[in-house]
């Protein structure tokens, strides 16, 4: 027994001797655990392994985990999917600047133009034009992929995931209740949704002692008074030119003094909570203009709702109106392009929308084809309109987001002049076209 | 013999020490200390000691987070000075401070002196305190966005009801700071308030017997005996409260998102928005770095400032 190691007396330079051994134990760990990591291509099925980034909230996590496990059977390879809780934009800037990244990841509209400019993604626009991509590029609407390419207009370095067009949701029972006959959506069948009958719908709203409609800062709530009356937002170089355009001053004119008159309440630039989201559920607003994302909380209210879309000057058309989308990219530094690209083309295909949309009812397909995918289950009575609005509508201008800056500031600035009352169409044309156009 | 040659011979009859032996064993203990204290020691400077050098280096460089850095000399502190939005965030920080720091400690102050006669109470009333401590900012800032609701918000029906006009909480350009730190107070009252009670009850009945037989009243031996005894924690507690409320984000960004008005605008609210949103990473670890030395310049006045007015007991 003398030797064995419990009797053994434990000097200064054995524990010493120890110490230093268990440190550099604990030292070379994970240098080990990286050599024998399963995480390098090849290793797991003989593709490798493969792997993408988003925000998710947990039903689509689980959606998306599905997906997963059904691409990895498709493509044979390991295909994972990180979900980022929290700060999506900050998280992804440190695994980029760490070169800890996935493979293909979601860009939102307001990073694509730095991850372009700065190589941190890769060119698509080869592997859409690749026979054995299962999505061709002219399956998108047009106006929903423009902001993925380079500044100077080439390239493509990403693609739509899905999208969210700015519809009216509106209220059936505040409506009826402020004396309004006709719902919007009954006025657009029969092609009087015009502004004077939605003027005149948040007239009665606002007599009846409840709120019309509430917007805020962001480019989605508010761009639409420009390309709704008419009006032309951008020139084909890009540049912000409704200043300049008679129908979008009348736009921007009519929505100032919708401000004024308190049809329409800003709503500062708090995107939560404060929104109209709340109200809108609570049954104190009339009209809320977000995308098809609101559904799947509206489909415990106990109100009658629907959607139209943003009027027309004609009272009978579709216009231009802002569409919500986030793209998927590949990292240009991924470690298995090849089954990247498979991911990318597989999740934004036909089929992939299919699978990961079906049942979530929060977005709109960014591929045509998919009509039924917003129709699903009847609700809102009106959901077809929701294609009909992506297929004449337009994803965030190049020129908002060109300059990481310019995205930051254009809210804030916005924010500024919805408050001043003495904001005019032209002053805020001229303020929002300095700041864009430099 | 003088005495001064005669201790000069003793020394030198008195064999040399085993200098050898001694840095020998000296090195050893150097090295048992370096290898026990490896762990603390790599993860100080992997996490803190690096990143604080790297954002110094990039404070005087110009870096978008890709890439290499480049040589900017002064421009990112030029840039900050010039930019009206970083003096408007600047005044909103001190402001926050000026409300915050006082009004946390004094409510923390009151209610612990409250519970010291709470009795068998004075769990419950600690854990009801407590609770916002332990909840994370992100969840308070969602509660608090529902009271600060002007259309549902119960706080503004309460006012209404007594006939004070309700404030547009978040909105309202003079109410968006002191909501914010309404929130902080409630927030950070819990934390203050054990860290009082633990000062109070350190205070020996004597002095306040003792204080009681001189005939002061309440008021003077608060002021007079419990005040001072309880200096250092008043000390404690205001250096850690205006270095935390300097360094206030959390709220803001929930309760504005990334597109915050520049009248709810902060410091570090400034630096998130211009490195992870505007890939401006030299500008923000400048202004980053000037924060840093206004909390210490704060944090050294205060020190100094404490040997007039803390009482350290024997």
């Amino acid at each position: 027994m003398s030797d064995s190691l419990l009797s053994r007396t434990v000097d200064r330079r054995a524990l010493l001797r120890t110490g230093m051994l268990g440190a550099l134990g604990l030292a070379a760990a994970p240098a080990l655990a990286a050599c024998g990591g399963g995480s390098t291509p090849g290793s797991s099925g003989a593709g490798g392994s493969v792997s993408w980034a988003a925000w998710a909230n947990p039903g689509e996590g689980e959606r998306y985990k599905k997906f997963a496990e059904e691409l990895s059977k498709k493509i044979n390879a390991k295909v994972s999917f990180q979900a980022v809780v929290g700060d999506y934009e900050a998280k992804l800037l440190s695994q980029l600047a760490g070169g800890a990244a996935p493979d293909a990841f979601y860009v939102g509209d307001g990073q694509m133009a730095k991850f372009i400019a700065s190589k941190q993604v890769s060119d698509l626009s080869d592997y859409l034009s690749h026979g054995k991509s299962p999505v061709k590029l002219d399956e998108f609407p047009e106006g929903l992929y423009q902001w993925c390419k380079a500044a100077d207009g080439t390239g493509l370095y990403g693609l739509p995931v899905d999208c969210n067009p700015s519809v009216l949701w509106f209220n059936k029972d505040v409506l009826s209740a402020a004396g309004v006959s006709s719902d919007p959506a009954q006025l657009f069948d029969g092609g009087t949704w015009n502004f004077d009958a939605f003027t005149d719908a948040l007239d009665k709203v606002r007599g009846s002692g409840k709120k019309g409609l509430i917007l805020s800062n962001w480019w989605f709530n508010w761009v639409w008074a420009v390309t709704a009356f008419g009006g032309k937002l951008q020139d084909e170089s890009g540049r912000i030119v409704f200043a300049d355009d008679a129908k979008a001053q009348e736009g921007l004119s009519w929505l100032l003094e919708q401000f004024k008159s308190g049809n329409i309440t800003y709503a500062g630039s708090l995107p939560k909570g404060q929104s109209g989201d709340a109200l809108f559920l609570a049954g104190q607003l009339a009209f809320n203009n977000v995308g098809r994302w609101a559904l799947p909380t509206l489909k415990t209210a106990k109100f009658g709702y629907d959607i139209a879309p943003l009027p027309s000057p004609t009272g009978k058309d579709i216009m231009p109106v802002p569409v919500a989308t986030a793209a998927i990219a590949l990292n240009a530094k991924a470690k298995n392009r090849e089954k990247a690209l498979e991911l990318i083309g597989n999740y934004v295909s036909k089929e992939g929308q299919q699978f990961r949309l079906s049942g979530g009812g929060n977005a709109v397909a960014s591929v045509r084809g998919l009509d039924g995918l917003a129709t699903e289950g009847g609700v809102p009575a009106h959901g077809k309109l929701f294609n009909d609005v992506v297929a004449k509508g337009f994803a965030m201008p190049n020129a908002f987001v060109s300059n990481a800056k310019t995205a930051t500031e254009l809210p804030t600035l916005v924010d500024k002049l919805f408050k001043n009352p003495s904001t005019t169409a032209a002053s805020f044309s001229e303020a929002v076209s300095k700041l864009v156009n430099g | 013999m003088s005495l001064d040659t005669q201790i000069r011979a003793s020394a030198d009859a008195v064999p040399a020490p085993p200098r050898r032996k001694v840095s020998r064993r000296h090195r050893k203990d150097t090295i048992a200390a370096l290898v026990f204290l490896s762990p603390q020691l790599v993860g100080l400077i992997v996490f803190m000691v690096g990143p604080l050098g790297f954002a110094l280096y990039l404070a005087f460089s110009h870096w978008d987070g890709f890439g290499a850095a480049t040589f900017a000399g002064l421009s990112n502190f030029t840039e900050l000075f010039e930019n009206p939005r970083i003096q408007r965030s600047a005044i909103n920080t001190v402001w926050f401070t000026v409300l915050q720091v006082p009004g946390v400690m004094i409510t923390a102050f009151l209610f612990a002196l409250f519970m010291q006669k709470a009795g068998k109470m004075t769990n419950v009333y600690r854990l009801g305190f407590v609770a916002p401590v332990v909840t994370s900012s992100v969840a308070v800032a969602t509660i608090w966005l529902y009271l600060f609701n002007p259309e549902i918000s119960p706080i503004n029906s309460a006012l209404r009801s007594i006939g004070i006009p309700a404030p547009n909480w978040l909105q309202d350009p003079a109410f968006i700071i002191p909501s914010f730190a309404v929130v902080a107070i409630w927030q950070g009252l819990g934390y203050q308030l054990v860290m009082f009670m633990a000062g109070l009850q350190s205070i020996g009945a004597s002095y306040l017997e003792a204080a009681e037989l001189d005939g002061c009243s309440a008021w003077q031996k608060l002021w007079h005996v419990t005040v001072p005894l309880i200096s250092p924690t008043i000390l404690f507690l205001s250096i850690t409260s205006i270095i935390g409320s300097f360094q206030v984000f959390d709220y803001i960004y929930v309760f504005m998102d990334s597109s915050a008005p520049d009248e709810a605008r902060t410091i570090v609210y400034e630096i998130v928005q211009m490195a992870f949103r505007e890939f401006n990473f030299g500008a923000a670890s400048a202004l980053a770095f000037l924060l840093f030395l206004v909390l210490l310049g704060v944090t050294g006045l205060q020190m100094a400032a404490q040997k007039r007015w803390v009482h350290y007991a024997e």
